[in-house]
């Protein structure tokens, strides 16, 4: 309950912060919404329900970076996201050893790895140089065919993780090991679990408002203008003198990188991970990054952000009504219900929640039905 | 590698093609990337089932009525849902095909349940020897039912005025609808013919193997695959994409370097493989084996 009510609010606040009729209140709004967020995961009972928000978010708003800005749809973040999560696990926790995922024997052995800070900062590079070998080629398609080679990615990745297994080492030293089917284990941030919880809260919470912090920056930046102009027409930015490909690489590599970062986060939480897609690189992954980002607004500033809450609010909700209406088998039309949304927001509401508070001449209902109508045939 | 493993793959990619015509007909025409596709694949293999279940119906019978009953239900769908979303943006589009196929999956799990369904007929394990391969005459008869079905759609396309109308709207929107076409029932049709097409391949497919509701997502991939293989808006490229693909799949899996224990075998490399493949024609030929502007 604390949870629902404490993304309810982040919804409400943020909306607030973000509307551009009053300056006071936007402001009231931000230092509201910086108060909830710090007191939050000290009056919740259930930290690891927050920590989606942030996970997801900082993914949207990698996403929005390329998708957003630059138009190009990609649906394969989920390649990063995994990349990320298992490179924090790899460089953090290694010997560079398997564990099978149920062992704790040497979980607490906080000598193994290098330092936390550097696995986090090749979290973010790994993921970020594969996109850029991949980007170069694949940012050459275009629509739907970049959308489904971005797929591509996505549905290989694992697949090459799991085959490389391991590289040189013996029976006593495995080398260097990747996959092996049995996946990695990390060893814990710190040995409390709830300190470990409230210290990734914090984490996840400060790079989400640094990432979009940067998205503000490059919005009213040369960078980000040249990102806009990609989106609105390729050839005329080329004309204009916009570098289209160094551009439009340069985002593919800063959204990998920040969705890196949410793998990272993730890992760390479930502290193992395995390279298949029902663990780390579940493909739903990369659908939710970009329904948060219509859920708030595509290509806006805020949108991801907003649509990390409204998205948590409602998985918490549809995961909630069932045990208060005492009605257990509304359960099972959780995904149903979840669908459902996402073809209504689509239908009535294709630019997010954004387009309600940022309205010219204020919210009406007839924003909904002009939007249906400006769509159909 | 074996002349077995040739005959699976082409038996296998001619469901496959069957598949990726339908997705390339809405791909082409609509411009929407359609992931209702998989569940209508799923709707008609339930069909097939409960009307073997139920009716003692054979699925070759069955495939028709199939086809009919999910033809009226893309028609419902285009009609009411996707014909008002049309001129939105590609991500819209597929958003809300995307959030249709959570909707009908889960509803899918729901009305089915997740118990593994089997079609099973009394013709099931009947096969002939051809050289050193066994050949199951069901799944044959599928694979000249997918023949059959591509050469009709071809004929259609090229022979009747409805085709050339639908051939007319994916080549200049505006000069067809200048030339008196209605775009939003041509869409309508295309629609319709592409679930039917899905629920063929659906019914074909129930006595391959047993399902479950979850089993058919990844068709919605391999479709893609199959239409980037073949080359989008052709119709004979569909039906090769797919043999294609079927034929990669079953071959590069069953290579095996080297013997004994340092055997490396590429089964595990297959999807891998396929899909480094398709970036890669993506890249070099991003139009595809056969693909040309416009619906051919």
């Amino acid at each position: 309950m604390p949870n629902l009510a404490l993304m309810g609010a982040g919804i409400i606040l943020s909306l607030l912060a973000s509307q551009n009729k009053n300056r006071n209140l936007s402001y009231a709004g931000l230092v509201a919404l910086a108060a909830v967020l710090v007191v939050g995961p000290f009056i919740t009972e259930n930290k690891a329900g927050l920590l989606p928000i942030f996970i997801l978010g900082l993914g949207a708003v990698g996403w929005n970076i390329i998708g957003g800005f630059t138009g190009y749809a990609a649906f394969g973040q989920v390649a990063f996201y995994g990349l990320g999560a298992y490179s924090v696990i790899l460089f953090g926790s290694a010997r560079l050893k398997p564990l099978p995922a149920t062992s704790s024997a040497s979980l607490n052995d906080q000598t193994l790895g290098w330092p936390l800070w550097l696995a986090f900062v090749l979290a973010a590079v790994v993921p970020a140089l594969i996109a850029l070998i991949v980007g170069l080629p694949v940012l050459r398609l275009k629509g739907h065919y970049f959308a489904i080679a971005t797929l591509g990615v996505a549905v290989a990745t694992p697949q090459i993780l799991t085959n490389i297994g391991c590289i040189g080492g013996n029976e006593q030293n495995p080398g260097f090991c990747l996959g092996l089917g049995t996946g990695l284990v990390m060893r814990p941030l710190a040995d409390d679990k709830e300190a470990n919880l409230t210290q990734l809260y914090f984490f996840g919470l400060v790079i989400l408002t640094l990432a979009v912090l940067l998205t503000w920056f490059i919005s009213r930046n040369k960078f980000g203008y040249g990102l806009f102009a990609i989106r609105e027409n390729e050839e005329a930015a080329g004309v204009l003198g916009v570098n289209a490909t160094l551009f439009k690489n340069a985002a593919f590599v800063l959204a990998a990188a920040l969705t890196g970062i949410a793998g990272a986060i993730q890992a760390m939480y479930q502290k193992s991970v395995a390279p298949s897609e029902d663990s780390i690189f579940n493909n739903s992954t990369s659908l939710y990054v970009i329904v948060i980002c219509l859920l708030g607004g595509v290509g806006t500033v805020w949108g991801p952000f907003i649509g990390a809450f409204i998205f948590a609010f409602l998985k918490e909700l549809l995961e909630k009504l069932p045990g208060w209406l005492n009605n257990p088998g509304l359960l099972e039309w959780r995904d149903v219900i979840f669908g459902l949304i996402v073809v209504l927001l689509v239908l009535f509401l294709p630019k997010g929640l954004m387009q309600l508070v940022r309205a010219k001449g204020g919210f009406t209902w007839k924003i909904f039905l002009r939007n249906i109508r400006e769509n159909s045939i | 590698m074996s002349l077995q493993d040739v005959i699976s793959g082409l038996l296998l990619g001619g469901m496959l093609g069957l598949i990726g015509l339908g997705f390339s007909l809405v791909w082409g025409i609509l411009n929407i990337v359609n992931l209702v596709h998989a569940p209508t694949i799923m709707f008609g293999a339930y069909i097939a089932y409960y009307s073997l279940e139920y009716l003692k119906l054979d699925p070759f019978i069955t495939l028709p009525f199939a086809m009919l009953i999910m033809a009226a239900f893309g028609v419902l769908l285009q009609k009411f849902l996707i014909n008002r979303i049309i001129k939105a943006s590609l991500l819209l589009t597929f958003l809300l095909t995307f959030g249709l196929e959570v909707m009908l999956v889960n509803i899918g799990r729901l009305l089915f349940t997740g118990t593994q369904r089997s079609v099973k007929t009394d013709y099931d394990s009947a096969s002939f020897t051809f050289f050193s391969a066994e050949v199951s005459y069901k799944k044959l008869a599928g694979l000249g039912v997918a023949l059959a079905l591509t050469y009709l759609l071809y004929l259609f396309m090229s022979r009747t005025k409805l085709g050339n109308a639908i051939r007319a709207t994916s080549m200049d929107l505006n000069a067809a609808r200048l030339m008196g076409i209605n775009i939003g029932n041509i869409y309508v049709l295309t629609f319709a013919i592409s679930s039917a097409l899905a629920a063929a391949a659906g019914v074909l497919l129930s006595s391959w193997s047993a399902f479950t509701p979850d089993d058919f997502g990844r068709y919605n991939i391999r479709a893609f695959a199959v239409v980037v293989l073949g080359g989008l808006g052709s119709i004979p490229g569909a039906l090769l994409g797919g043999l294609a693909f079927g034929l990669i799949s079953e071959v590069v899996g069953s290579i095996t370097i080297g013997s004994g224990l340092d055997a490396f075998s590429l089964s595990p490399w297959k999807e891998g493989i396929l899909f480094a493949a398709l970036v890669l024609v993506l890249i070099v030929r991003p139009q595809g084996l056969m693909g040309k502007q416009g619906y051919k």
